[in-house]
């Protein structure tokens, strides 16, 4: 131990152990970065969803519903696009097969422009709009109210698209592929209303990894860098170990050099073995060989 | 500097064939991911720094990048078998780490890596060595 000692404080291995140092510490604050992001979550929704206020104030279209603002209620009012539509299938809400009512909503913007919102509407079971041929129809979803509205809604982030949109049928709620459907500009997010009319459900929040809380991925990484740093740690001691032992066989040979020299080269080769601690094997076969 | 600990050759070998194909494949998963990159954040970037208008790359990124990690990690732990049997200097382990970080660095660092093992093998003495005098350097 000694030994480890005196070679971990020559000053070659000393600044090592700085640099690892300092590459440990980089790591450590890396983790909690990671940790605190992993908490975020937790903190900011803590409080449940917080009222915003009017659409408008809050995001502008395009702009990225960030995760600050998903799950929040906000106001809007507008009317919706007559025969713009889309039905989203495949959902399952508890035990039954869901599917959900997207319709456009215009939403006129300070400088008159009209913006499309998709809305989410609620949600309904898959055998009520399904057609006497076994398919769906979206012509049998609940057409909006018309006239003026005014709605309050969960704002949710866009879903990401996987599959297209085709004869008012969608896989998702993305607006990537509903602005292609029903113009820009688009909001980059969707609302789903707290209280849909028309026979339909409201939809439960959207379910993302930030809003279940504490995000594990994060507590993970977190865990990951702190393994980093001790592994930076790690490095250097085993390398202040690999010297020792090089040392220490440096040491064994230099000996058995003398002893070599001392015994006659008959039984040279056999003495010496006998006497060297357990340890990774040398001969004086090899001394000869290599080192003389 | 020869030292008296010899180099277990096929051990080394061993660890050095692990350790290309982590290389190549790392090489490969950190190309995707910079293609990836380039996607999210430049082709479909939006308007401030590392902000993005493509929900699908985002999703796309969010999986590759733990995936790549984990690539990574391997690597470096292949790296760190081949450098504990060849008994390398800490430095030699920071550069076979930072290959890996530096897109198309892998392939090179490989064969970097390769050479240094060889030209190692060949001035070390190795437990192969000890088996065969006669022949004293393989």
């Amino acid at each position: 131990m000694g030994a480890m000692l005196r070679i971990a404080l020559r000053p070659r291995y000393l600044g090592l152990l700085a640099a690892m140092v300092v590459a440990t510490i980089v790591c450590g604050v890396l983790a909690g970065w990671q940790w605190d992001r992993a908490h975020h979550a937790l903190t900011e929704k803590a409080n449940g969803a917080e009222q915003l206020g009017d659409l408008r104030e809050v995001v502008q279209p395009g702009d990225a519903v960030t995760n600050a603002i998903v799950g929040d209620t906000v106001t809007v009012s507008g009317r919706y696009a007559s025969g713009q539509q889309i039905i989203v299938p495949g959902r399952s809400v508890g035990e039954v097969e869901a599917v959900i009512v997207v319709s456009d909503l215009l939403v006129e913007l300070e400088d008159g422009t009209l913006a499309h919102l998709p809305v989410a509407r609620g949600w309904l079971p898959a055998e009520e709009i399904t057609g006497p041929d076994g398919a769906l129809d979206p012509e049998l979803a609940p057409a909006p109210p018309e006239g003026e509205v005014a709605l309050s809604g969960r704002l949710e982030a866009s879903e990401a698209a996987t599959g297209g949109l085709s004869a008012s049928v969608a896989s998702e709620i993305a607006t990537p592929l509903l602005v292609n459907e029903w113009g820009s500009p688009m909001y980059a997010g969707y609302l789903a209303l707290d209280e849909p009319g028309g026979g339909l459900q409201p939809l439960p929040a959207a379910e993302s990894r930030f809003s279940q809380g504490l995000d594990w991925q994060n507590i993970g990484y977190s865990f990951q860098w702190v393994l980093f740093g001790l592994f930076f740690l790690y490095l250097w001691w085993r390398s202040v170990r690999t010297a020792r032992l090089d040392e220490l066989a440096d040491q064994r040979e230099a000996m058995q050099r003398t002893l070599g020299d001392a015994a006659p080269p008959a039984d040279g080769s056999a003495a010496p073995l006998a006497t060297t601690p357990p340890g990774p094997r040398t001969s004086t076969d090899q001394l000869s060989d290599k080192d003389v | 500097m020869p030292t008296a600990r010899p180099l277990d050759e096929v051990a080394v070998r061993t660890s050095f064939a692990r350790f290309r194909v982590a290389s190549i494949v790392e090489g490969i998963a950190l190309l995707v991911l910079v293609s990836i990159m380039v996607m999210r954040y430049v082709v479909f970037g939006g308007d401030g720094w590392f902000t993005t208008t493509s929900p699908f790359w985002e999703h796309v990124s969010s999986v590759w990048s733990p995936i790549h990690g984990l690539i990574y990690m391997v690597y470096v732990v292949l790296g760190f078998d081949l450098w504990v049997k060849m008994r390398w200097a800490l430095p030699r382990m920071l550069l076979l780490m930072f290959f890996g970080v530096v897109p198309v660095l892998s392939f090179f660092g490989e064969r970097w890596t390769h050479q240094a093992m060889e030209d190692d093998l060949a001035r070390r003495p190795t437990l192969q060595d000890e088996q065969d005098p006669a022949t004293g350097v393989e």
